[in-house]
């Protein structure tokens, strides 16, 4: 083979891995409202105390506008569809490098996927970009490796998917809403029991190794771990019950992490939630009036925690005019 | 690991860097070692096996029988002895582990297709290829190998083993020869296996999820029922011809050339040309090694004699076509491994190549009568069509379970053009119903037209790449990048969606 043709091939396959980059931006954009945590970078820097990680159970029950309102405290909502333990480790080390908070807050419904698909996790993470802790995925989907380094592979199928999800409202004005996605439909009157009956629900066991690691890397950085079970009306398959319970019991005893779980009658009493207006139409989210009662659990919750240092009041970027936008945005999702 | 998959391609490239990196009277080392772990890959791995007994059997008899014919005196007798066990014993391995829906419903006390042992990978394939070896080595058409691993490498070379294509011993010689890098050759495997991910991926793929919705309803909408009719023949043909451009492409990079399979058959006028531009090398095959061996035996020159004595020349030498032609069909749906085969591709292709010959002459004369241009463009078209909708009626058998569902489905799709079930607003439903959405029918729409449009390049400018050669380079490699990316995108794969088996895969 001549040189010529040696050069003039390795110059197509260039163009051609170029171009594969070229789209895997080109799809990351298309899934811009969807899962978008952008509005996350424009943060001032160390401003937040508490992030939020989970899947669309955290999205819709952490309120960070109304938690700073009401008691002072900075905070992000990582959540996004179906996040995985996975995922959320990694926003959480993401989001360490911009802001030392101070507090870590898990769904625990993330901890029923130790890590999702490759897709999930991929559409989970894209607005951090493809920097060193997003490429943390090709280590775990080692044989799929070349698709998180080259996105469109998986995310091919972007301008299949309809962007009018039920996320994609909510994330509009993130820079206000920072993450968090309001629900106003409610369960209504046939659900007012606790899904946690005391019954040994058959169950899978958890897979505790992101978890574990989330765990350690908040003991080297003196960072308070809390999990949160939020409420819920449904414990069907795949739905949070007393076998899953039990087990996140468990290893928040051993490693002693306080763990909230909603659906026990005594924090649901403490937080005053009622199930028929606290959830949503899916009995599997929160609706927005319990998220406002979970956020403000949380709230006093925290600022009673010890050892904390909290600077309260001063997100430069969730001032007065910030919080009225958020407002005129969440009343504006109501009427919709 | 799929010939469709991301790791298939880094296995090609991975193998050509080794193949060229090797002495040159060591590359067909390369391509062994090559086949061997694409097989382990791919395949069951101890099916392995089944390819080492027919390798084996076929060394040993074609061996023997060349050393007993040069050596000893009652060679020819030893010589067919040998022939016809070796021959036997790989169509028996073949016909146990591929042919149990015939034999399970033939031999009394098996119910229907016992649950046997995994096949080997591609069996119908490197089975017809050793016997078509074993059959040149005995007519003296070929050398025996003397080598039993180069004998090994013929039939389990790596981009064959899927779907074929079905080569002769003396068109492989090339997987012995040294080959330089050559960036003709590696372009233009390249530029192939691109156009079979595109026919698979694009066309086949996103096809088949129209085509599974309406048989997996069985709806009696003849709208439905028709798109699923005609459209099946698409994907069927997306499906075969793209495995075969990636095997073909894939030998390509390696310097070896295997033969063509396809040379668009939905140009064919009749369905007799159909079949010698579909699946040609199983074609070829039958009539090389089943046809013309059968027609010259004594027992049917003795009965070619007697019907053109009975009948006259024209029906007498009639008869003894269609005898033999029957057998050949038989043979073919017998490879196929199912009794709806026998039905489906055997008994309705056969039909109607006896009815178009018994015909024809008929038929030419009605023409003239009527005065019909036969070379003009519409009555080309009107023919194509014709071919199109017969080899759809028998392609339907390849879709269905068995031959009950089969003709039920006929029965429903032409019940349903009669009883006049036009709901033709359906149309603005097929996403619902058939699973594709408007963009998804557009893409599929523009894909046909590409197929056709290389169609007409390959039977104008030998073939597409050709032509696309002598073109300046950014128009060029504004045709292969954009392919490449509309690949990427549109394709049907991904973690989401996996991409289903090829079709002839079974076989």
């Amino acid at each position: 083979m001549r040189k010529t043709d040696l050069l003039k091939m390795s110059i197509f396959i260039a163009i051609a891995l170029f171009l594969l980059i070229l789209c895997s931006q080109v799809a990351f954009l298309n899934l811009r409202g969807f899962n978008d945590h952008e509005a996350f970078y424009e943060c001032a820097e160390d401003s937040i105390d508490v992030v939020f990680i989970g899947g669309s159970m955290a999205y819709t029950a952490f309120c960070p506008a109304e938690l700073y309102d009401r008691y002072g405290i900075s905070s992000y909502n990582f959540g996004t569809s179906n996040q995985s333990m996975l995922a959320g480790y990694i926003w959480a080390q993401e989001a360490y490098e911009y802001q030392k908070y101070k507090v870590i807050v898990v769904e625990a419904m993330a901890l029923t996927m130790s890590h999702g698909e490759i897709a999930t996790d991929i559409r989970s993470l894209f607005s951090m970009g493809i920097n060193h802790n997003y490429l943390q995925l090709a280590g775990v989907y080692k044989r799929n490796s070349y698709k998180v380094v080259f996105p469109i592979f998986v995310l091919h199928d972007g301008w299949e998917i309809s962007q009018k999800t039920f996320a994609e409202t909510g994330n509009e004005g993130n820079q206000y809403l920072r993450g968090f996605v309001p629900l106003f439909s409610q369960a209504g009157e046939n659900y007012q029991e606790s899904i946690l009956r005391g019954d040994e629900n058959a169950t899978e066991y958890l897979n505790f190794t992101y978890i574990d690691r989330l765990r350690e890397y908040c003991d080297e950085n003196e960072i308070k771990l809390i999990i949160v079970k939020t409420l819920m009306a449904s414990n069907e398959v795949n739905n949070w019950n007393d076998g899953y319970h039990n087990q996140v019991q468990e290893y928040a005893t051993q490693y002693n992490i306080p763990f909230i779980d909603f659906n026990s009658v005594e924090y649901m009493k403490d937080a005053g939630m009622d199930i028929s207006v606290d959830v949503a139409a899916d009995l599997r989210h929160m609706s927005y009036s319990g998220s406002q009662k979970a956020t403000n659990y949380l709230g006093e919750y925290m600022l009673q925690m010890e050892g904390i240092q909290w600077n309260l009041y001063k997100d430069p970027r969730l001032n007065h005019e910030a919080l009225d936008k958020y407002y005129a945005i969440i009343d504006e999702i109501e009427k919709e | 690991m799929s010939i469709v998959s991301f790791w298939f391609l880094v296995f090609i490239c991975a193998g050509v860097i080794l193949y060229y990196t090797l002495p040159k009277s060591w590359q067909w080392v390369g391509l062994l070692v090559m086949s061997i772990l694409f097989y382990f890959m791919a395949a069951v791995p101890y099916t392995i096996v089944y390819v080492l007994v027919s390798v084996f059997v076929a060394y040993l008899a074609t061996n023997f029988a060349f050393f007993a014919r040069f050596q000893s005196g009652r060679g020819k007798k030893i010589v067919c002895i040998l022939g016809i066990l070796a021959i036997v014993v790989n169509t028996g391995l073949w016909f146990v582990l591929k042919g149990a829906d015939i034999w399970g419903k033939l031999v009394p006390g098996f119910n229907n297709a016992p649950v046997l042992p995994v096949a080997a990978l591609g069996m119908g394939y490197y089975t017809l290829q050793i016997i078509g070896y074993i059959l040149d080595c005995f007519m003296g058409n070929a050398l025996p190998q003397k080598n039993p691993l180069k004998l090994f490498l013929f039939v389990c070379f790596f981009p064959q083993l899927i779907t074929g294509p079905i080569s002769r011993y003396g068109q492989l010689q090339g997987l012995y020869e040294g080959h330089e890098l050559s960036y003709k050759n590696i372009a233009f495997g390249a530029q192939r296996i691109l156009w079979g991910f595109f026919k698979k991926l694009v066309l086949a793929e996103r096809v088949g999820i129209a085509v599974n919705a309406v048989w997996d309803i069985q709806g009696q909408d003849a709208v439905c029922l028709w798109f699923a009719f005609l459209l099946y023949p698409i994907q069927m043909y997306a499906d075969f011809s793209g495995c075969m451009d990636i095997a073909i492409g894939t030998a390509e990079c390696f310097g070896i050339k295997l033969p063509e399979n396809f040379n668009n058959p939905f140009f064919s006028r009749t369905i007799q040309e159909f079949w010698q531009r579909w699946h040609i090398t199983l074609g070829t095959w039958a009539k090389d090694y089943v046809l013309y061996p059968l027609l010259k035996t004594e027992g049917m020159l003795r009965f070619s004699k007697a019907a053109k004595k009975r009948f006259g020349k024209r029906y007498g030498k009639f008869i003894t076509s269609a005898v033999g032609m029957l057998v050949l069909w038989l043979v073919m749906g017998i490879w196929h491994g199912g009794m709806k085969y026998i039905v489906g591709v055997s008994m309705w292709y056969w039909f109607l190549l006896m009815l178009g010959e018994l015909c024809s002459p008929g038929l030419k004369r009605l023409n003239k009568i009527l005065k019909i241009n036969e070379e003009c463009f519409s009555w080309h078209l009107f023919q194509s069509i014709r071919t199109y909708m017969i080899y759809a009626v028998g392609a339907v058998f390849f879709r269905a379970v068995n031959i009950n569902e089969a003709i039920l489905f006929l029965r429903n799709t032409i019940g349903a053009f009669f009883k006049g079930k036009w709901n033709f607003d359906i149309i603005f439903e097929l996403e619902t119903i058939m699973g594709l959405s408007g963009r998804d029918w557009i893409i599929v729409l523009l894909s046909i037209v590409m197929l056709v449009l290389v169609g007409l390049l390959r039977q104008n400018a030998d073939y597409a790449r050709c032509w696309v050669e002598k073109q300046i380079l950014p128009f060029r490699w504004g045709i292969w990048l954009g392919l490449f990316l509309f690949v990427v995108i549109y394709g049907k794969y991904g973690a989401e969606y996996n991409a289903v088996n090829f079709i002839y895969q079974a076989f």
